[in-house]
């Protein structure tokens, strides 16, 4: 396998947009070509994220009609879906694709336009992410799923409500710090605790928002690295598990995780005390001490008082989620995967303003695409290096 | 018109998903002959063995345990708020996933919860009729 670069990445700000994907897309592509310093017609190979075609109305060839706008055609595009993970999957892909030695340029770009449906419709299309014959049908929904998980963690491991909380609290102080994050608002615990019931024990300010948004990374062989940049950024390792939906599975213990990031350390050589900072799947709060715990942050039932404790702010131990994560950056679905690489790699270069993790030289992306069953649908974890 | 039949105003959601006992209705699961592993709903090859062909057909245990549940008050088109669901282990070593009903307080992890039929949503004015557990 060859080494694999990142070499230039864009986004464009998370939130409510009136832009269209096409708009959308053309923004951050282009941003990230720009960054790289890299003319259209170098690209060689491109991989789409995207999960909710049915709300955006562009269900197919959304990939060649949103690169278009930036003249990249005519070379190989395939889109990726893989709920929440779309776009990861289009950097793994990307990544592949020239460490196999097939290519040695390849674009990554997710895009997701979710604001303009009803939230039931929404509620409705994300429900999707899961088994629909035997669990949507029925009336599972996001909110729901992490409700369940909290509750069985709360009850397995007394991970307090407060704990679960002070998720929000964290990433929306991080967001706080992030011009591009959709909430620039701290909480408090009593505000989340206080805020509207969705699925008990779950509220409002324990769900990341609905939100519209792209991003997107270029990626290079290492020989060519030199002519994009001064300071690539390696893709130390990429790692991929589907749910294994065993019998009786613990929910609180998300075996893909496990599985995807070991595979990765071991591609790394690193281990999670080597890891200088983390962008984590926070969809809901309770996914971020699973999360913490699974990625082996921190002890299976420690991750409420580790993260309580404040060892995950930035200045932390483990700096999680300093993007402001989903809960407060936004999650435009399709485009989750590739923002948490934009914040690592920007991380990694030292260009995070006021949430700069001060020599940061290792980071890791972790990313959680559907549930059923009990157990995860599919998990990506990417490591990367200065 | 007993509310197990689909009439105008409403239809049973997967009639494959149920089979009649002594008892009333219950869940249709396969059993696998060789290791014994039990699935919902019937399926053809046994994924702990892989055998294929011996499956038998098993009406499920109408009781379970409650492994976790929510109440939701907020949900998708179809569904009167706020409504319940959860995973209900079955001593069969099944999991269902099922729509909650009976009195909400009631549900807590690890109660005794019994199969019922009834209406779990609406589609188009239609009551859609499946299986609900209610805690005993
Ligand atoms: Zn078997």
């Amino acid at each position: 396998m060859r080494e694999v670069a990142v070499v230039g990445v864009g986004m464009t700000l998370f939130g409510k947009h009136t832009e269209t994907i096409r708009e959308l897309g053309e923004e951050a592509v282009w941003a990230a070509l720009q960054d790289a310093g890299m003319s259209p017609k170098d690209v060689q190979v491109a991989y789409a994220g995207n999960a909710l075609g049915r709300i955006s109305g562009q269900e197919m060839v959304s990939g060649q009609m949103v690169l278009r706008e930036v003249g990249i055609t005519g070379i190989p595009i395939t889109r990726i879906e893989d709920a929440c993970a779309s776009a990861s999957f289009a950097f793994r892909e990307s990544w592949l694709a020239i460490a196999s030695g097939l290519y040695d340029v390849a674009m990554a770009v997710g895009y997701e336009k979710m604001t303009g449906a009803t939230t039931a419709q929404i509620m409705e299309a994300l429900a999707g992410a899961s088994d629909t014959e035997l669990e949507a049908d029925l009336g599972i929904t996001f909110p729901g799923v992490f409700a369940m998980v909290a509750r069985r963690h709360m009850y397995q491991y007394g991970t307090t409500r407060e704990q679960i909380a002070y998720v929000s609290v964290k990433n929306h102080d991080n967001g706080a710090l992030n011009p591009r994050s959709q909430y620039q608002k701290r909480f408090s615990i009593e505000e989340v605790l206080a805020s509207r019931p969705i699925a008990s024990p779950l509220n409002l300010l324990d769900c990341c928002p609905i939100s519209d948004g792209c991003a997107a990374a270029v990626l290079v062989a290492k020989d060519l690295a030199p002519r994009y940049t001064r300071k690539p950024v390696w893709v130390a390792a990429s790692g991929q598990a589907s749910g294994f939906f065993e019998p009786g599975s613990d929910v609180t213990v998300l075996k893909p995780t496990i599985a995807a990031s070991q595979s990765a350390y071991k591609q790394a050589g690193l281990g999670p005390e080597d890891i200088d900072l983390a962008e984590v799947h926070d969809c809901f709060t309770i996914a971020e001490v699973l999360h913490t715990e699974d990625l082996g942050f921190a002890p299976k039932g420690e991750g409420g008082p580790f993260i309580m404790d404040g060892n995950t702010a930035i200045g932390g131990r483990i700096p999680i989620n300093t993007s402001g994560g989903l809960l407060s950056k936004g999650h435009p679905v399709g485009a989750t995967g590739l923002a948490q690489i934009v914040e690592i790699v920007e991380q990694l270069r030292g260009q995070s303003g006021h949430r700069q993790v001060q020599g940061a030289r290792a980071g890791l992306a972790m990313c959680l695409g559907g549930f059923m069953h009990s157990d995860a649908g599919v998990v990506a974890v990417h490591i990367l290096k200065a | 018109m007993p509310e197990t039949e689909s009439t105008e105003n409403s239809r049973i959601i997967n009639e494959k998903w149920f089979t009649e006992t002594p008892q009333g209705k219950a869940l249709a699961g396969s059993r696998c002959r060789k290791c014994g592993r039990t699935y919902f709903p019937r399926k053809r090859v046994c994924v702990q063995c892989f055998e294929d062909g011996r499956m038998e057909d098993v009406a499920l245990s109408r009781m379970g345990r409650l492994y976790t549940f929510t109440v939701a008050e907020a949900g998708p088109p179809g569904f009167t708020l706020p409504y319940a669901f959860g995973y209900v282990d079955l001593p069969e070593g099944v999991r269902v996933f099922s729509p909650l009903g009976g009195d909400f307080a009631r549900l807590e992890i690890g109660a005794e919860m019994e199969m019922a039929i009834g209406p779990i949503r609406q589609d188009d004015g239609v009551d859609v009729i499946g299986y609900i557990f209610k805690p005993v």
